[in-house]
């Protein structure tokens, strides 16, 4: 015969903490174990975080006067560009998908690892060298056309590195791509014994409908990018409009990715909240089965939304009717998800520890982002308020309100799974009301400024938009205590935190039935399935026993 | 057997699952590439229909012998593919290899003909710009797409040879076994290349002849 | 079973490897054929039709033989119409914007 006879692996005996595997750093920049890879990716976003939280720190002081303080137009103008890239491209896409998807993703299904263990690594390699290369070209040489690399500006007019920042974003963008084939093979070919779709918890579909979008709508973003630089570097025309090129075309090719990456960034979020309502209220997830479907209708409705961000663009009066029907039909899912999560809490037996606060918080600033959303699809009130504080309040409400509070929640819920200590439970729900106290104070006086009129991406206003900008400002404050808080006493809990046991929050799933934190192998034998997720309440028994 | 190299890797419970595995990840990365190569099709389809007498102006300009030639190279390539990948499956080594080393053979002669068509545009002035042949400028679009749709293809048809030829020559020094799924992924790569370029030959060559 | 015996079966194993491709390959030179001759001929839009089909067909017979989607789980398949239908979903809502325009 030859050889392709199934033979089986050797039964590997239980080893060590996955974070005892190695100690050097070599044995982390070598690893496959997926777990490890999370880390590597959780130390570099958060990383790239602060970085682009400081250049927005930069751009929220010196808004504090209306002539602007210390910047000209043009540092000004790079510095949200700088904003913009890093938070999009380098934390918010890969956030919650790259570190716990990465973490947790095989160990929800009953899995040793992803499916490709050293494509995963690969793409933790072309993630940080794209990343740094170019946050370095737009530091260096500087940026200016804001994240959007809108022609022809950017291909025309602007001055500095675009071509060498889009390169960047280009290799960022293989490994997304790289994560998402992964995510979704190993979704469906490694699942445990037992574990069927309908036994998949709301995080692992949440993923998986992420991954289909990360890898459907990416390597538009790659060609809309690269034939921007084209057009940049060897004069070639393809949107020029000297020869007759359509600008507006850049505009379609861009927004068939970046309205779809903003589910990107949303979806894993969703995810998060589920587990976490389900474990805090214990309760199973009201309407599971519709939960499932509206992640889904989300990962494909969403590629369909797109021309609202061209309203006032020139697009076909009968083309944003058509989009704006359609950013009215996505939000119904996402309605369908708040209406289920808050039916969870209700009668739930809540316990208020920091996840929880976090989800909460997500749960309010998400739905106000969502509803401001619905203003934003209705073409008549988004020609008022195209490009100005309205639209980015609305977005860094899903964004940060979102996606960020989720990222925390999800920090907070399995932090002890993956460290396997225990964190200050105090500090860490202070560091939660903080966060949504300070998000608050800095985005809603935006929507307020942006419905009367002022628009973005300027650093010189008019007086009476000063006391908006102001408290702005003094909400970024509060909100910066509230990024750096948990490095703090995370950072503590590591040293000094107690040994956190296997399920300390006495949850449901199969990654809390195993060690914190985990051995390299994941579980001590391959889990059998017998039952769906969130078996919580009396009768609640273990999901599985290994066999 | 057993002193052969792993076909079996971690985290795959079976060889079967892992094949399917790697097929059904290699399938994943078609979609994408699909997608990215949209974007180009949409632009050009978009254009031509915006200058139709623009487009086939500047259509009549390419070389329709070396797109065709190429063409039949490529097809000819994936049939020795095709074969490598079956062969690979049973067990027939000299076979599989010998088919991998003409399909690497043929991939490289597309590329030569593709460099002397370059070679042969460029004289004609044909690259957009101040010195471009042709009027009206919408022209200069059609060229535009045509150097960026066969750049891009080309920069493909490059990484199959690298991948194929890393690949052929790890075989053939026993380093991974015949059987290894790699064979059956890149060939469903290469097949990709070679469709893609199915459809740039109307679209670039096949305009405006009549 | 003897050694000839053996070698005479792989033989045939190896012949029976080649019919389907080159069939295959045949078709698709025969189908280049048409697509490059029919495009000398004045046939006003049916010249771009003709061969956008013809370039279809040649996709398909590729895509289904050599790549064997025709053989391939479901699983597999999706994926491949999974491209398709999110390519004819971008040039649908955008087509449609430039049409109305």
């Amino acid at each position: 015969m030859t050889d392709i006879t199934v033979d089986r692996l050797p039964e590997t005996k239980i080893g060590e903490s996955y974070l005892d595997e190695g100690h050097s750093l070599a044995s982390w920049l070598t690893t496959t174990d997926h777990k490890r890879i999370g880390i590597l990716y959780a130390l570099s976003i958060t990383a790239f975080f602060f970085i682009g939280g400081a250049a927005i720190g930069l751009v929220r002081l010196e808004l504090l006067e209306p002539h602007g303080l210390f910047l000209t137009d043009e540092e000004y103008n790079r510095l949200f560009t700088l904003h913009g890239i890093i938070m999009v491209w380098f934390f918010l896409v890969p956030s919650i998908p790259t570190t716990f998807g990465n973490f947790l993703l095989p160990m929800m299904i009953g899995a040793k690892d992803v499916a490709f263990p050293r494509l995963n690594l690969m793409s933790w390699y072309l993630f940080v060298i794209g990343a740094t290369f170019t946050i370095i070209t737009i530091i260096a040489g500087g940026v200016d056309t804001g994240w959007t690399f809108y022609t022809p500006l950017s291909t025309l007019y602007a001055n500095g590195n675009v071509i060498a920042a889009a390169a960047g974003v280009f290799v960022v963008g293989f490994s997304s791509i790289a994560t998402g084939i992964n995510f979704i093979a190993t979704t469906h070919m490694l699942r445990a014994p037992g574990m069927t779709w309908t036994r998949l918890p709301l995080f692992v579909w949440a993923i998986y409908a992420t991954s289909v979008v990360m890898i459907l709508a990416t390597p538009v973003l790659a060609m809309s990018l690269l034939l921007v630089s084209v057009e940049r570097w060897f004069g070639v025309p393809i949107f020029n409009p000297n020869n007759g090129g359509d600008p507006l075309l850049f505009q379609h090719l861009f927004w068939f990715y970046s309205h779809p990456a903003v589910y990107i960034m949303i979806l894993p979020a969703m995810g998060v909240i589920s587990e976490v309502f389900a474990c805090f209220a214990r309760r199973k997830v009201f309407g599971y089965t519709a939960m499932v479907y509206s992640l889904m209708s989300i990962a494909v409705i969403g590629f369909m939304v797109w021309g609202h961000h061209m309203f006032v663009a020139g697009q076909s009066p009968y083309a944003n009717l058509v989009f704006s029907f359609l950013s009215f039909v996505v939000a119904v899912p996402s309605a369908i998800k708040v209406f289920n999560w808050v039916a969870t809490l209700y009668g739930g037996q809540i316990v208020f520890k920091a996840p929880m606060l976090y989800a909460m918080g997500f749960l309010g600033l998400f739905t106000v982002g969502g509803l401001t959303g619905l203003f934003l699809a209705s073409v008549p009130i988004d020609i008022h308020v195209t490009d100005t504080y309205f639209v980015v309040a609305h977005f860094h409400f899903i964004m940060v309100g979102g996606s960020v509070s989720a990222f925390f929640a999800a920090l907070h819920f399995w932090w002890p799974k993956i460290t396997g200590r225990l964190y200050p439970d105090y500090w860490a729900r202070f560091g939660a009301i903080t966060m949504f106290l300070g998000f608050n104070a800095t985005f809603l006086p935006q929507f307020v400024m942006g419905y009367e009129g002022m628009p973005r991406r300027y650093h010189v206003y008019p007086e009476q938009f000063q006391v908006y900008h102001v408290i702005s400002t003094a909400g970024t404050v509060l909100l910066a205590v509230a990024y750096i808080l948990p490095l703090l006493y995370l950072g503590w809990s590591l040293l000094y935190g107690n040994r956190a046991d296997r399920n300390p929050w006495h949850a449901a799933g199969l990654e809390w039935e195993t060690l914190s934190p985990p051995p390299k192998e994941n579980f001590e034998r391959t889990p059998t399935v017998t039952s769906g997720p969130y078996s919580y309440g009396e009768d609640a028994e273990p999901q599985a026993h290994t066999a | 057997m057993s002193d052969a190299p792993a076909l079996l890797h971690e985290p795959w419970p079976s060889v079967e699952r892992q094949r399917e595995g790697v097929s059904f990840g290699l399938w994943l990365f078609i979609a994408t590439e699909i997608l990215f190569f949209s974007g180009l099709f949409l632009g050009y389809t978009l254009y031509r229909n915006l200058y139709p007498d623009a487009f086939k102006i500047a259509a009549r300009e390419t070389e329709v012998f070396f797109g065709t030639l190429n063409t039949a190279i490529l097809m000819t390539s994936s049939l020795t593919m095709a074969v490598a990948a079956r062969g690979a499956t049973r067990g027939f080594r000299k076979m599989t290899l010998w088919c991998l080393a003409v399909t690497i053979t043929l991939g490289c002669t597309f590329l030569l003909c593709k460099g002397l068509e370059y070679h042969d545009d460029i004289d004609n002035r044909l690259v957009p710009g101040p010195d471009f042949k042709l009027k009206p400028p919408e022209t200069q679009i059609f060229w535009a797409f045509y150097w960026v749709m066969t750049g891009i293809h080309a920069v493909h048809v490059t990484v199959g040879i690298g991948v194929v030829t890393t690949v052929t020559l790890l075989i053939y020094r026993r380093r991974i076994p015949l059987a290894t799924a790699a064979v059956e992924a890149m060939a469903l790569y290469w097949h990709l290349v070679d469709v893609i370029w199915i459809f740039l030959l109307p679209l670039l060559y096949l305009m405006g002849r009549s | 079973m003897s050694s000839t015996d053996s070698t005479q079966s792989r033989r045939q194993e190896a012949f029976q490897l080649w019919k389907l491709p080159v069939a295959i390959w045949a078709a698709l030179l025969i189908l280049l054929a048409i697509t490059v001759g029919s495009a000398y001929i004045p046939l006003g839009t049916f010249n771009i039709a003709i061969n956008l089909a013809v370039a279809c067909i040649k996709a398909t017979l590729i895509a289904l033989f050599f790549m064997k989607l025709s053989r391939s789980s479901s699983l597999l398949r999706l994926a491949a119409v999974a491209g398709l239908f999110w390519f004819i979903l971008m040039f649908l809502l955008t087509g449609g914007d430039y049409l109305t325009r």
